[in-house]
């Protein structure tokens, strides 16, 4: 006994132990022990991905479905009716991305922590506090159970539901085995909760602070110049009546004195978090913040080419949606025939049962962000500052509608509890010692389906178009299609607020009367839009929709909109009259860049007139030499970009010294980088003086030429000489798709691409935000569509699945796949088909 | 019965509890193994077997297409480590599991007690 019992006890702690944490883990080890079994574990998801053939129930079935995937995993839907298909759409898409459905609907649900714990709190706060779940619910409330919109959810919902129960623990997704939970059942509310979620990151960009904060540091006039006034080049998307773009690069007003009431208003809105100051970048500092924000790239491009001017005589249609680059993709490739009904292909989002962007047998659609500005804030005079119950209004006292958000962990216990107070605009938030109410489209949203359901039986471009400008509130898009008969239309729509006494929305308003509430909504007559124009063309990248010369009804301002893309797609448009899908193609990454075609020659200027001035520095001859050999074409080889890139994020930092508060060492705003055209010109503005040096006054060369100085030093600290190590592009700025939970291992390799910021095809290779061209289409109207496309990632949300990455490489190259386009199941070749499913009752 | 048979037994328990329920069959069979072998020599039996049986069952998932040292690399991604690593620890977590019960059941059962 006395030899055994020390052996043995050691044997059993070892055999415990290892049970223990493989079970619990230990430390920052994970349980591993279910994980890596593998009956049930993690590899039991790298076998059966997408079995040749299967069968499968949806209860709510009415008749049963054929759906046949083929060589490039899409599932094509043959259905006898519509809400059958919509039940196989919703079993395809969960088969192949379950989790992705969940996390998405959670994030605008503001439920995150209940899947990945407290890490997501402040981020589930936010959208809470906006008002996003709430606003789903009342939607969701007031819908008529029998109607449409509602059968839709629901049927989706089935589809969901009935592949999720027919799951085992060992098929469930990796991510829901890694974060030990099991999947939910899908209500029809989450697919409104997603909206919002789509909503915010498309339509969430309130401007009101920045001018104020402008105004506290330069004054009315500086600050207006800048925050509240248009583009100063104008290439809008609703085309004006000339073969240019409009340039007004006039002077900008200098820096002025601050203004006080600004100063004072400021300094009550404090620095913390709150309806102004967004709690996900709170903790970056300043100029993080910046870099951030222009990383992330949420843009997009579109365009279409009337007959006249395609080789083919067919009119010709291209977009792509740029926004944050996931594994996987935030689409999915459908194709759903009802015959006589319906036959409509394109991209779904997880978690929306509809093609967002696509084709049918008749037309082809894209979208880009409108932008425009449909957020505004009021300051509230409340009745109690710590927990309101009224506020001021029209000289009486409004109730305050309180509603409180408990916020549960991983085990459902709830882990904070706040309380969000609502006005008859919406949301009320504090932010320092005032409250402020806001208004948003996107809540107001929610019948946008039941238009792209009516569209698709559309048999044209502008039928389409109106039947989605009927439904269409949030958020904005610049919708552009192309038909078969030749006709190309765009048409920014969604709801644009119009502010009582001509108001520009860039002011926080008394809240005190209703006589500063919006007055109502654009008319779709009043949209930004196009028809067959003369010109034979038509293009969106996010610019100003309207030139307000033409309309000078508020939209926006032109910190919401941005100006490169569009020149760049307007200058490849203008100069080719015989267009081909193939060129067409080529647009989509073409290295040109009108940003760095106007900008570079001023540092290269600049640098020029420092060395002749006697400036002797060895660092700003070999910046400059440098910039002269490149030839501003963002190709993946080239050894140029990263240098003019580091050269204007460092002249930004400089040029905007006057926006940094006294005591704090970074700007708080920043105008955006099309205000340098206007200032390139003038030399000696007081803008180049940098005010932190006392001892020189500086000018446009002095500062462009310290900028390169300084982006080249610490270039060749970051990456080396680069006479020895060039500073090739696709090795500094590669496109990196990275995995939902930010997973590195199950995230994509870096990969070199053509492009940058400014280009159509725009990247940045940041880890903390990496954006870029998250589809690319291009539909040839001819009697039978030809649509070509591609996404970075694959159509499964399976990281141990080979469909998971399979699309990444021809994404990266700039090619696209033919997009096969079958009437009925027969007409798919068997040597194309990869795999069959048949859904019965 | 011979070792060998013993040991085949061993492995046969093995797979069937990790292919039914995971690490806690692991663990289970281990601690029956001891019990039902009351002798030195059980942990090298459990551990050998549990091993085995998480070989095999992993060699399955391969036949059927599952690429496992793919998979495993891009796991050991998650974690700065490389794919054997994570194929070593899904082998040798089951076979210390196993061994570590067995052997301890069995020399507090054996005759000399």
């Amino acid at each position: 006994m006395a030899r055994n019992l020390p052996l043995a006890l050691l044997s059993l702690a070892a055999g415990l132990g290892a049970t223990w944490v493989g079970a619990r883990g230990v430390g920052a080890v994970p349980p591993l022990g279910a994980l890596l079994s593998p009956a049930v574990g993690l590899w039991a998801n790298t076998v059966d991905d997408l079995p040749a053939q299967a069968a499968a129930k949806i209860p709510g079935l009415t008749d049963s479905v054929d759906i046949r995937y083929d060589a490039r995993s899409v599932p094509h839907i043959f259905a006898s009716n519509e809400l059958d298909a919509v039940r196989a759409l919703g079993y395809v898409v969960a088969r192949d991305r379950l989790f992705q459905l969940e996390l998405q609907a959670r994030a605008g649900e503001g439920t995150l922590t209940e899947l990945v714990g407290d890490v997501a709190l402040s981020a589930d706060r936010e959208t809470r506090h906006l008002g996003m779940p709430r606003a789903a619910e009342a939607r969701m409330a007031q819908m008529d159970t029998a109607g449409p919109l509602y059968k839709i959810l629901a049927a989706y919902a089935e589809g969901i539901n009935a592949y999720r129960t027919s799951l085992a623990t060992a098929q469930l997704p990796i991510e829901y085995k890694l974060l030990q939970k099991t999947p939910r059942e899908w209500l029809p509310v989450y697919s409104m909760h997603l909206l919002n979620r789509m909503g915010y990151t498309l339509a969430h960009a309130p401007t009101e602070l920045d001018l104020l904060q402008a105004r506290a540091l330069v004054g009315d006039s500086a600050a207006r110049a800048f925050w509240d006034s248009s583009s100063p080049v104008q290439e809008p998307i609703q085309p004006a009546p000339r073969g240019a773009p409009r340039e007004m690069l006039a002077m900008v007003p200098a820096p002025g004195m601050p203004d006080t009431s600004a100063q004072r208003l400021v300094a009550a809105l404090g620095d913390a978090p709150g309806a102004l100051r967004f709690a996900r970048d709170a903790a970056l500092p300043a100029g993080e913040r910046f870099a951030l924000q222009q990383e992330r790239a949420f843009a997009s491009n579109n365009w279409a080419v009337a007959p006249s001017r395609s080789t083919s005589g067919h009119a010709l249609l291209a977009g792509d949606p740029h926004l944050e680059l996931t594994l996987p993709s935030i689409w999915f490739e459908v194709h759903l025939v009802v015959p006589g009904v319906m036959d409509v292909g394109g991209v779904t989002i997880p978690g929306l049962p509809g093609v967002t962007i696509g084709y049918t047998r008749a037309f082809a659609w894209s979208f880009t962000n409108t932008g425009a500005d449909v957020m505004d804030f009021w300051r509230e005079t409340v009745n109690d500052a710590a927990r309101p119950t009224t506020y001021e209004l029209d000289g009486a006292q409004a109730p305050v509608e309180a509603r409180v958000e408990q916020y549960r962990n991983t085990a459902g216990a709830v882990m904070a509890t706040d309380t969000v107070y609502y006005t008859h605009r919406g949301p009320m938030r504090r932010q320092g010692s005032e409250w402020l109410s806001m208004r948003w489209t996107v809540l107001e949203s929610g019948t946008e389906l039941l238009g792209f359901y009516q569209g698709l039986h559309a048999t044209s471009a502008p039928a389409f178009l109106d039947s989605l400008a009927a439904y269409y509130a949030a958020p904005a898009q610049n919708m552009i299609a192309a038909d078969t008969a030749g006709t190309i239309a765009i048409r920014s729509t969604g709801k644009h607020p119009i502010r009582a006494n001509k108001g520009r929305g860039t002011e926080i308003l008394d809240g005190r009367t209703r006589a500063n509430d919006w007055i109502g909504f654009r008319t779709v007559a009043q949209y930004p839009q196009s028809f067959s124009p003369a010109q034979g063309f038509l293009a969106s990248a996010n610019q100003e929709p309207v030139d307000p010369q033409l309309d000078s009804l508020y939209l926006g301002t032109d910190a919401h909109y941005e100006i490169w893309r569009a020149l760049q797609i307007n200058r490849l448009l203008r100069a080719d009259s015989t267009m081909t899908p193939d060129k067409m193609r080529a647009f989509h990454t073409d290295p040109g860049s009108v940003r760095a075609d106007r900008l570079v020659p001023a540092f290269i200027a600049a640098a020029e007139a420092r060395v002749g001035q006697g400036d002797a520095s060895a660092s700003l001859a070999a910046a400059a030499g440098l910039l002269r050999r490149w030839d501003r074409r963002y190709t993946r080889d080239n050894t140029g970009a990263r240098l003019f890139e580091t050269a204007m994020a460092r002249t930004m930092s400089l040029l905007w010294d006057e926006f940094i508060p006294a005591g704090k060492d970074a700007a708080v705003v920043r105008p955006s980088e099309s205000r340098l055209l206007q200032l390139i010109g003038d030399s000696a503005n007081a803008w180049w003086d940098d005010r932190r040096t006392t001892e020189v006054r500086e000018d446009r060369d002095r500062l462009l030429a310290r900028a390169l100085t300084s982006a080249f030093d610490s270039l060749v600290v970051e990456f080396g000489d680069p006479a020895k190590t060039p500073w090739t592009w696709g090795k500094v700025a590669p496109a990196m798709p990275r995995h939902l939970l930010r997973l590195d291992g199950f995230s994509a390799p870096a990969t070199p691409i053509d492009g940058g910021r400014g280009t159509l095809n725009p990247s940045t290779g940041s880890r903390r935000a990496n954006f870029g061209a998250s589809w690319r289409m291009v539909a040839e109207l001819g009697a039978t569509p030809r649509i070509r496309a591609v996404y970075p990632g694959g159509q499964s949300g399976n990281p141990a699945s080979p469909r998971y990455l399979d699309r990444l490489a021809m994404w990266g190259n700039g090619q696209l796949d033919s997009v096969r386009t079958p009437r009925t199941a027969a007409d798919l070749a068997a040597s194309d088909v990869r795999a069959t499913l048949t859904l019965t009752r | 019965m011979t070792k060998r048979t013993i040991f085949i037994a061993a492995v046969v328990l093995q797979l069937a509890a990790q292919a039914f329920s995971g690490m806690w069959g692991a663990a289970v069979a281990g601690l029956l193994i001891g019990v039902a072998l009351r002798d030195t020599g059980a942990f090298r039996i459990g551990f050998g077997s549990a091993l085995l049986a998480c070989a095999l069952l992993l060699a399955y998932i391969g036949a059927r297409g599952g690429n496992i040292l793919g998979f495993a690399n891009m796991l050991g991604g998650n974690f700065q480590l490389p794919g054997a690593a994570i194929v070593a620890v899904a082998l040798l977590l089951p076979a210390i599991q196993a061994g570590g019960m067995a052997g301890g059941a069995a020399r507090l059962l054996s005759a000399e007690n």
